[in-house]
């Protein structure tokens, strides 16, 4: 075992010297191979294939960097100087990053927290934008608006936003006005309205709709209707009781007046 | 075995001109060239659904079969709930068996010839119920379910409308030290197995045990509440999803859902 001890001609390393040296840099490329495909498991179920696929390779070349790095370290190799750069060109690779980081960590927190799926009906900047989930990817998310858009939107925007999930619960309430005339009496109406909504089968019986007169408007009494439908078909059963609520009370001769103003003219006025 | 329940449930010969019906609703095929046919329901005079299948060397049959109830006017959820009025109230350290009735629709279903019934490839082309849908949401709008709603009168004998009602015989036990009260029951219907005798439809042996004051079980037994009863075949993925529900809950041939939101 003399040998491993004999220095290399042109040289001051020994032959273990090396072999430690070459040993650190395999072990890395293990390690690093290792760590990657734990990754790639791991993330399988939380993130699209490309975004594991980046995030892997950014993690087997890191590990290899450090093992080289370690390995030339051990030979005596001076890194203060590259060190020195690396944190110079950090801090200027950071600054220019800023918003990439941002939304990569947004989007880790986005895979954590959950308050959304793909799939699910959303509106988000305070309602400023709606849509159906397509994609959620580590640095965006794709969203194809309700007129048929897609739209990439960088995550952190959405992890900072107001996040409206319409799918999120089982069931929704849906809330109409209707106005009716002063002259109505206001139990037959809510009679009228009970029974429509008792027709219509994707009305919640549990819990139970609520009819009533919520305030009295400058032309009508308003009455107020509050159901509760399944989450999935929320949209077309509010659209069906305001045609249904609508059609009831003209074949109960029920009136729903438009805005009205009295105007008296002061006798003698001209 | 070719499943033969009398009456309008059955299996029926593919064949030009084959009408039945159901008080409003009226089936009929007609063949629409080579082994093509049309497959079609009306109701009151009004074409409400309309198919075209293959029928190649005679191997297909047509089938009306009663189905769980989710289906209808659209599967909004899998899951019925009982609304027992009056309601039932068990003396402490008790039991007692109660009939009741639960929904179903009609499945119209396509069989293959050469495993009928339960063996074989039924496939649901129609379904339809002969009753107002209603539904009602148990539990929370977060964590709750949207369940086709039916009001039951608890009775001594089972009395289900024929085409509307399953027969339910379900055995209700208080293990506790004071009286509870049963409003309702909330059945998970991928579980449900029905079964038959002419076209009286019952659902499986089934139990109802209470854990405390607010959670009770529901335990369907995987067999007949009577003898002599034939199991109503399902659709495919029906069978697929009763069969891991069935492994997922470990209980052998039992299933069992927890009404968590009070009973």
């Amino acid at each position: 075992m003399e040998w491993l001890g004999a220095t290399i001609p042109g040289s001051n390393f020994t032959v273990f010297q090396i072999v430690v040296a070459v040993a650190v840099i395999v072990g890395g490329i293990l390690v690093a191979k290792a760590l990657s495909l734990s990754f790639k498991r791991l993330s399988t179920p939380l993130m699209s294939g490309n975004d594991s696929k980046l995030l892997q390779r950014i993690i087997y070349y890191t590990v290899i960097v450090i093992a080289v790095m370690t390995s030339l370290s051990y030979l005596g190799v001076d890194f203060t100087g590259v060190l020195l750069a690396g944190g110079i060109l950090g801090i200027v690779v950071g600054f220019a990053t800023q918003s990439v980081v941002s939304n990569l960590v947004s989007g880790i927190f986005l895979q954590m927290d959950k308050p959304i799926s793909i799939g699910d009906p959303i509106s988000i900047i305070d309602g400023d934008l709606s849509g159906v989930i397509l994609e959620i990817n580590v640095f965006s998310t794709t969203i194809r608006t309700f007129d048929g858009v897609n739209l990439r939107i960088p995550n952190e925007k959405i992890f900072t936003s107001k996040i409206y999930n319409f799918a999120k619960n089982t069931a929704r309430r849906a809330n109409i006005t209707v106005g009716i005339a002063y002259k109505e009496d206001i139990a037959q109406v809510t009679e009228i309205v009970k029974k429509t909504l008792e027709e219509n089968p994707l009305v919640l019986v549990e819990p139970a709709p609520l009819v009533y007169a919520d305030n009295l408007g400058d032309s009508c009494v308003n009455l107020s209707i509050r159901v509760w439908t399944p989450s999935s078909v929320w949209f077309p059963v509010r659209t069906q009781l305001v045609q249904q609520v609508k059609k009831a009370l003209d074949d109960a001769g029920i009136e729903i007046p438009f805005p009205q103003r009295v105007v008296w003219q002061k006798k003698g006025a001209r | 075995m070719v499943i033969s329940l009398i009456e309008r449930f059955g299996t029926y010969e593919v064949r030009d001109g084959l009408e039945i019906e159901l008080r409003d609703e009226k089936i009929s095929l007609k063949n629409v060239g080579e082994d093509h046919f049309r497959y079609r329901r009306e109701r009151n005079g009004e074409i409400v659904a309309e198919r075209l299948f293959t029928n190649k060397d005679a191997s297909v049959r047509l089938a009306l079969w009663p189905s769980r109830p989710i289906n209808t006017p659209q599967p909004l959820g899998h899951h019925i709930m009982l609304r027992l009025n009056p309601t039932i109230s068990l003396p402490p350290k008790s039991q007692a068996t109660h009939h009741l009735t639960m929904p179903i629709e009609i499945g119209v279903f396509t069989v293959s010839k050469e495993g009928n019934g339960n063996g074989g490839n039924n496939y649901m082309i129609d379904t339809f119920s002969l009753t107002r849908q209603r539904y009602a949401l148990y539990g929370t709008p977060d964590t709750g379910y949207i369940c086709r709603l039916h009001d039951t009168v608890p009775n001594r004998a089972a009395k289900p409308i024929p085409y509307e009602e399953a027969a339910v015989i379900m055995r209700f036990e208080n293990p506790l030290d004071d009286w509870v009260t049963i409003t309702r029951i909330v059945l998970e219907a991928n579980m449900v197995d029905l079964y038959a005798k002419e076209d009286t439809v019952y659902l499986e042996d089934s139990d109802v045990m209470v854990e405390d004051g607010k959670v009770a079980n529901v335990f369907l037994n995987n067999e007949p509440p009577l003898p002599g009863l034939l199991e109503v075949p399902m659709p495919e993925n029906t069978k697929k999803i009763r069969l891991s529900l069935l492994e997922r809950t470990g209980l052998g041939g039992a299933c069992r859902f927890t009404m968590e939101y009070g009973y």
